[in-house]
């Protein structure tokens, strides 16, 4: 049990009414929370889970969608609804990797370079610069291509092109925000330089970043499917939605439901996060103002 | 009563910069060659309009801005010459509270985090303390899980004084602490202040551009005017005998309410003086461009502070 | 006929799902060439009720009840502006009402380009009643000022433009919100003297609204007071300040400071709260030290004795033996 203290619970419970104001994040957060359950629930949700992995039935390949199979069944035999299910385990496990790696060493590196400025900010900026020249995508495709196609080498591609936004963006709130009232006063009081930086200012910019991680999560899977869907990123038999999505391409006059049902699988979940992040966002600009 | 503060011919010069490649184009004196002393358990007034400087000196007083010349002296030491141990214990004894409650307080912090910070910056105990601070403040306990912007203007200003009180400081710098707040508010936090320091004989070091507060509040006086100063003494006996033109034109311009207020105030100040822009950086008075007394020495000569008596200074050369 | 008549006005605002009450009922007039002061802290509604006056009011509030009449002519009803045209308004903070990316000359001229624009008039006739305006404000050296930009001027200088700019309505109503709260009090000073001089020459009307007696008392022939949303006590401004019946306004005159050391600022206990602005009783009661329980229950109404001073309250009606 959390214990709240009176001024605590009044204003929790404000906050998420707030959250609720918008119809919109509402159905973010259920689409978001059912793929969440799904996905860790998914070998209790399919009595198909052993054809995860290397697998063949060539007796039950391209069968369209019915009671047993609610998704149909693909080239070589594996029930798409599983596939998809497991699939979701793959796309959240490989954003909530990048984001936790990735985040708090680039608010860190931002937050350190903007609160002294001088050679940590210059040389940060130039590295930063070089990597966000390129569009994200691009850049996955270049480290891949040095590293060799696997999941494993995307995660990598991604946190380290990752890092380079929270790492700017924390930079940019830190020069801001150090120049506060509120700062100054700590600093007068006798605060040294970390606890301004992670109590002072750190704090203020959470809401920045909440809002950031939250669209991030989304746009990190849609890279990372997309290199699935390019072959670069995680191989078949691996059930990554991307991939799937790229197995069915050649039979989707026939058999149109290997792609589709992956593919609408895909969006509802960059969607979900989307439709957060957004809420997000509303909410705590309302409240700043 | 003994000085536990002095200010020795405090200078402090801003450069100005223009254009993209920041060319210095000229100097602003914020503070040019100001002296003066607090006593210890005094309420020390510093009165200034914009541009006067009480802002810059502040800062210098929370070794915020290093001087450009003269000395500041804290209970007898030079704070030039403080190592970053005896900055950190000044602060501990010199606390400030700022004009702008609602931004000087941090909008992520709740009350108890806000008052223990200070106490955890000097690893000391808290749990006794914040609650003790509260209630010299006038605030219960149930605002210590509440946020800043949940609070009312004076309800902010309260938890910033009881902020600076946490470490029990023998001194506070209070920078307009109520220009921000209502009328009536104003009232509750000045006797909150006055209480304060009847129970723990504080020294305050009283900022303000505010006349009739500082008649209430001080003891002594510092009127400031671009960066120079113009008149100190005992509040009394500057409201009693305004020597300065400057202190006498503040003096007839603060609106009022009573026919015994109007008697306070002076009748030779004539009215609609025309303001003439004065090349500052040159020697002469600063009040040169309003002053109506004015002569040919006061455009060459800077009339410096010169003691009339009873503690009453002077820098005026016709006064 | 009064020339401002505001009677019986009731305002709300829809927030976050709910109708806040932002006046209650207020009624105030003003005579012409009269110079009348609106007294308040902050949420008494006098700047509401200005932006009222107006038109400036936001899309989420809404008159409930009452009327505005400007010279007879109704001025919460569409086609208004032709009201509104004889009336100019001047805010608090120079900067931010002023464009600061335009030189001076340039708005000006393009205040009596678009807004007050006469048939065939040229620019030279433009630039005369420019420099006419400036001179009233005492800017001369007009050339100089108009090439100049708003940043570059200070903050009297820029209050004076402002002023200006309202000026060239030729308004017969002007309503000054807390024009002289962000400068120093010796060009403050300077800039009521100018009001009022601009009052007399013109024979124009000023509301002035402030939160400082001070400023009340030395400008204005009447002052409203004005406390949560409700006028609570009217009269001739040295009556007020001399005698005054409210209970809030006794406590307000006694909480500032004296330049004379002779009031204690006294506090007013408690502070203004949101039951106190929506309640149906009085809106003083929490903080009232003469409360009774009758001030509890029912909102006293604003009544008049005599003189044309009056006050919202159940205890200074019975003192005045009604």
């Amino acid at each position: 049990m959390i214990h709240l203290r009176p001024g605590q619970s009044e204003e929790i419970r404000r906050q998420l009414r707030r959250l609720t104001y918008d119809r919109l994040t509402i159905l973010g957060l259920a689409i978001l929370g059912a793929i969440v359950f799904v996905a860790l629930a998914a070998p209790l949700l399919t009595p198909y889970a052993n054809q995860v992995g290397p697998y063949t039935d060539f007796t039950h390949a391209y069968q369209a969608p019915s009671l047993a199979h609610p998704f149909g069944t693909d080239d070589v035999g594996k029930d798409v609804y599983t596939q998809v299910i497991f699939g979701f385990r793959i796309s959240l496990f490989v954003a909530l990797v990048v984001l936790l790696t990735s985040a708090p060493f680039g608010v860190v590196l931002g937050l350190v370079a903007g609160y002294y400025g001088g050679w940590i900010e210059a040389v940060l900026e130039r590295v930063i610069d070089v990597f966000l020249a390129l569009p994200a995508l691009i850049l996955a495709l270049v480290i891949t291509g040095v590293l060799g196609p696997s999941l494993n080498d995307v995660i990598i591609a991604l946190i380290s092109i990752w890092w380079n936004w929270y790492a700017r963006i924390m930079f940019t709130l830190t020069k801001q925000l150090k120049n506060q009232p509120y700062v100054e006063a700590a600093k007068v009081q006798g605060a040294g330089s970390l606890r301004i930086m992670f109590l002072e200012i750190l704090p203020n910019a959470s809401s920045t970043l909440a809002v950031k991680m939250a669209l991030d999560l989304g746009f990190i899977i849609l890279i990372q499917s997309g290199m699935g869907f390019l072959g670069l990123g995680a191989r078949p038999p691996t059930p990554d939605l991307g991939v799937l999505v790229a197995s069915g391409m050649s039979y989707m006059g026939t058999a149109w439901w290997i792609s589709i049902f992956p593919s609408i699988a895909l969006s509802l979940l960059i969607l979900s996060f989307n439709l957060i992040g957004s809420g997000m966002r509303d909410l705590f600009d309302v409240k700043v103002t | 009563m003994e000085s536990i503060y002095q200010l020795e011919n405090v200078t402090k010069i801003f450069e100005v910069r223009t254009g993209f490649v920041k060319k210095r184009v000229g100097e602003v004196r914020a503070v040019d060659d100001v002296s003066f002393d607090i006593k210890k358990g005094e309420t020390f007034g510093v009165i200034g309009e914009t541009g006067s400087g009480k802002t810059t000196i502040a800062k210098m007083m929370l070794l915020v801005y290093k001087p450009d010349s003269g000395r500041i002296i804290y209970e007898g030491r030079d704070t030039s010459g403080f190592t970053p141990k005896d900055k950190k214990n000044y602060r501990r004894n010199v606390q400030t509270v700022f004009q702008d409650p609602t931004s000087s307080l941090n909008p992520r912090r709740n009350v108890k985090a806000i008052l223990e910070a200070p106490l955890a910056i000097f690893h000391e105990e808290s749990k006794d303390r914040v609650h003790e601070v509260l209630k010299l403040v006038n605030l219960s306990d149930d605002y210590l899980y509440r946020y800043p912007h949940t609070l009312s203007g004076g309800e902010k200003q309260r938890v910033a004084i009881a902020r600076a009180l946490a470490l029990n400081p023998r001194m506070m710098i209070l920078d307009e602490p109520t220009s921000a707040l209502d009328v009536s508010v104003q009232a509750k936090i000045i006797a909150l202040l006055k209480n304060l320091k009847r129970t723990t004989n504080i020294t305050y070091a009283f900022i303000s551009h505010d006349l009739s507060l500082v008649a209430n509040f001080c003891d002594r006086l510092l009127v400031i005017l671009n960066g120079r100063a113009c008149e100190m003494g005992d509040t009394e006996e500057i409201f009693r005998n305004p020597l300065h033109p400057y202190t006498r034109l503040l003096l007839s311009s603060v609106p009022i309410v009573s026919e015994s207020e109007e008697r306070v105030r002076p009748k030779d100040v004539p009215r609609g003086l025309a303001e003439t822009l004065v090349d500052l950086k040159s020697a002469g008075c600063v009040f040169r461009g309003r002053c109506w007394l004015k002569q040919e020495i006061c455009q060459t000569k800077t009339p410096e502070l010169i003691d009339k008596g009873n503690g009453h200074w002077v820098a005026c050369h016709f006064a | 006929m009064a020339l401002l008549e505001i009677d019986d006005l009731v305002l709300k605002v829809r927030s976050e799902g709910r109708l806040m009450p932002i006046l209650e009922s207020v009624s105030l007039n003003i005579e012409k060439s009269e110079t009348v002061a609106i007294v308040g802290e902050t949420g008494s509604g006098k700047t509401m009720t200005a932006k009222t006056v107006m038109g400036l009011l936001p899309k989420t509030a809404i008159i409930e009840r009452g009327k505005v009449t400007f010279d007879g002519i109704d001025l919460l009803k569409n086609g208004s502006s032709e009201g509104r045209k004889r009336i100019a308004m001047i805010f608090q903070n120079p900067m931010s009402s002023i464009n600061p990316l335009f030189r001076v000359g340039e708005q000006m001229q393009d205040v009596l380009k678009w807004s007050l624009r006469r048939e065939g008039e040229t620019k030279v006739e433009r630039d005369k009643r420019i420099e006419a305006a400036l001179e009233s404000v005492k800017l001369y050296s007009g050339g100089q000022i108009l090439g100049m930009y708003p940043f570059q001027l200070s903050g009297g200088m820029r209050q004076r433009v402002m002023i200006a700019m309202a000026l060239l309505r030729e308004p017969e109503l002007l309503i000054a919100d807390e024009p002289t709260t962000a400068l120093d009090v010796t060009t403050q000073k300077e800039i009521l003297d100018l009001l009022l001089d601009l009052t007399r020459e013109r024979q124009m009307s000023l509301i002035l609204i402030t939160h400082s007696l001070g400023i009340a008392h030395e400008t204005s022939k009447r002052t409203y007071v004005m406390y949560a949303g409700r006028v609570v006590e009217y009269g001739d401004t040295v009556r007020v300040f001399e005698g005054p019946l409210h209970p809030y306004s006794q406590g307000l005159i006694s909480s500032i400071p004296s330049l004379d050391r002779s009031r204690g600022m006294e506090a007013i206990p408690g502070e203004i709260s949101q039951a106190d602005r929506e309640t149906a009783a009085c809106c003083f009661m929490s903080r009232c030290p003469y409360v009774q329980d009758r001030c509890r229950t029912s909102r006293p109404p604003l009544k008049e004795y005599g003189q044309a001073q009056g006050a919202a309250c159940f205890v200074v009606d019975d003192k005045m033996g009604r």
